[in-house]
């Protein structure tokens, strides 16, 4: 019944706005609907609702009468007036409309603090930067000797970082370790392999908490293949 | 001299012209108006699942596979399949075939953003790569996943008003005129009826036999018991875009097992930022404002050729894709969390789009199965 006003109520102002030109759309008064129709350049932290996709299929609305007629709809979604069509007049409303729309599960977020099957940031999560700065040096496919080189450099600083916050556990690398890590490398790496390292380095790896752990999704913390001299683990 | 000359050309044509014969006949004489079909006499084979790679086979990539039981891949079944898709009267003026968008050469995408529809008008959004279409296992087809499953959507586009505008209802009347059809259906099916329906299964039959799987990863892979061990066959660029790719596209593209490049579900990446204006993908389809924005990916084997990228085609280069998922793509409330900014370096984008070419597989873009049967 709600909707019926609703729609009721648009038909009624879609007709005092019918001398509206194409380019400039003349919105009604309903607060309502000129939110709905009005909603663009949203935040990234807005969540998307049914409001949302009313307002998405109105934009076809290229009479301005407020109902979506199957051949102002691009082909691909004509079948949703075949879906939604209750008044049996081949058009949508918004009424219509919003009842076919439906809430699914939330897209999933960035956490600050690892709860079971939250996701996150590796170094907000507490991992371990080792592996990430191992893996990091192997990616650069370097000489070998040079690989083994740059390692032990970089985990003795690592240890360093761990030794200044004492009580603390392993150390994330924060913008400031990094760049002291890299510059310990100056005599070891080129200018452009120190480049592509703190890139990696930079690269923060996705995390998913689990009750285990932590298990490592994306970056360069993630557990491979490479051989890794034990000497400098 | 000259003369000598004019000898050999002809003995040289002849023996072209004889060599053309042996290897693909005619399966009829065509009539005066129908186009000349040359199929080989022995049907190709199109199932190819004996000679597919391990890392194909095992467990995990064979759960990609989408095949119904009620419509498996034959022989004769795909090689219908394969005429009907070179054939330009599926469409309803007779100019345009389900291979005028998707091209062979092109990994079956088109190398323009929007495809030329029969009468001219131009689609809004690219047509995607045909690549082991086998091998996405929710079996849910266009950028967004409208197309239930292969057999189901293969006759949306010919149905299409803008793509091919034929009266799918009209087909069997349509192509029971040829009488080599008859023989084709028969093959396939066991009795010449021609039905809508067997029309559906045998494209659906053609379009998954298209698998590439005779890359040079495909090769290096072979090679090692891990994808994350290098490659002899690598550069050291190739296997450290490799690694690259691994830490940080894998999650998405490469899902639990070594042989597929698709990713198991729709996403959004962040391409644009409107949240109205802008082409929903599956939101416009499932109207879940949490779908806003999602879209289908193609597979990433031959992406090489499969440009231009995305479902408009906004992106010509895959630097320019790199860049897209290099800057963490643009701010959208449902942009997925895995898209997250790389930040990457111009040697490692350089690295990154060396391995993706390594993906390239020029079997698959040459192979004679594929290819146009009335050339």
């Amino acid at each position: 019944m709600r909707y019926s006003c609703a729609a009721l109520a648009i038909l009624l102002l879609s007709t005092a706005t019918a001398a509206a030109q194409d380019e400039v759309r003349a919105l009604p008064t309903t607060p309502n609907v000129r939110s709905i129709l009005s909603l663009s350049h949203q935040p990234e932290s807005r969540r998307l609702g049914a409001d949302d996709v009313v307002a998405r299929l109105m934009r076809f609305d290229r009479n301005n009468d407020f109902k979506i007629e199957i051949d102002e709809l691009p082909e691909r979604m004509q079948t949703l007036v075949v879906r939604g069509d209750r008044s049996d007049d081949l058009k949508l409303d918004i009424a219509e409309i919003r009842r076919m729309t439906h809430i699914g599960p939330e897209v999933p977020v960035l956490f600050h603090s690892p709860q079971f099957g939250s996701y996150g940031f590796g170094d907000v999560f507490g991992l371990s930067s080792r592996t990430h700065i191992e893996n990091s040096i192997d990616d650069l496919r370097l000489a070998p000797q040079t690989a083994l080189e740059a390692k032990r450099i970089s985990l003795a600083q690592a240890d360093e970082f761990d030794r200044l916050a004492p009580g603390f556990g392993r150390q994330p690398l924060t913008d400031e370790r990094r760049a002291t890590l890299i510059a310990r490398l100056s005599s070891v790496l080129t200018e452009e392999e120190r480049d592509n390292l703190n890139a990696a380095l930079a690269r923060r790896p996705l995390v998913k908490a689990t009750g285990l752990g932590l298990d490592v999704l994306t970056g360069n913390a993630q557990t491979n293949g490479l051989t890794v001299d034990p000497a400098v683990r | 001299m000259s003369a000598r000359c004019g000898r050999w050309l002809i003995a040289l044509l002849f023996v072209l012209l004889v060599a053309a014969t042996t290897t693909e006949s005619q399966t009829a004489p065509p009539r005066s108006s129908e186009p000349v079909l040359r199929l080989p006499q022995i049907p190709y084979r199109y199932d190819n699942l004996v000679e597919l790679p391990i890392h194909f086979r095992q467990g995990d990539a064979q759960r990609f596979d989408n095949t119904p039981r009620d419509n498996p891949i034959t022989d004769a079944g795909a090689t219908l399949g394969r005429v009907l898709f070179y054939d330009t009267r599926l469409s309803a003026n007779g100019t345009t075939s389900c291979a005028t968008c998707h091209v062979q050469k092109n990994a079956f995408a088109d190398p323009k953003p929007g495809s030329r529809g029969f009468e001219g008008g131009t689609t809004d959004r690219h047509a995607m790569n045909l690549v082991n279409l086998r091998y996405h296992p929710r079996g849910r087809f266009f950028w967004d996943e409208r197309g239930g499953n292969l057999e189901a959507m293969v006759l949306l586009p010919v149905e299409n008003r803008l793509e091919m505008g034929q009266d799918a209802a009209r087909l069997p009347e349509i192509l029971g005129r040829d009488s080599r059809y008859q023989e084709l259906f028969r093959s396939a099916f066991g009795d010449p009826e021609i039905t809508k329906e067997r029309i559906s299964r045998g494209l659906a039959q053609f379009l998954r036999a298209l698998v590439s799987y005779r890359s040079k990863y495909d090769e290096g892979r072979a090679e090692v018991p891990s994808s994350k061990e290098d490659f002899a066959n690598f550069t050291p660029q190739e296997n450290r875009g490799k690694a690259l790719f691994l830490r940080n596209c894998a999650l998405c593209h490469l899902p639990d097992q070594d042989a597929h490049f698709v990713m198991t579900e729709p996403v959004n990446t962040g391409l644009d930022e409107d949240t109205v204006a802008t082409d929903g993908g599956v939101g416009d389809i499932s109207l879940n404002p949490r779908e806003v924005g999602f879209f289908k990916s193609p597979s990433l084997r031959n992406v090489e050729v499969t440009g231009p990228y995305m479902h408009d085609g906004r992106f010509t280069t895959l630097e320019a894709v790199l860049e897209h998922y290099s800057s963490g793509g643009k701010k959208h409330p449902n942009k997925d969390i895995r898209v997250q900014p790389l930040n990457l370096t111009a040697s490692e984008k350089a690295a990154l789009v060396a391995f993706l070419k390594t993906l390239t597989d020029p079997h698959f873009l040459n192979d004679p199965r594929f290819s146009d049967p009335f050339r």
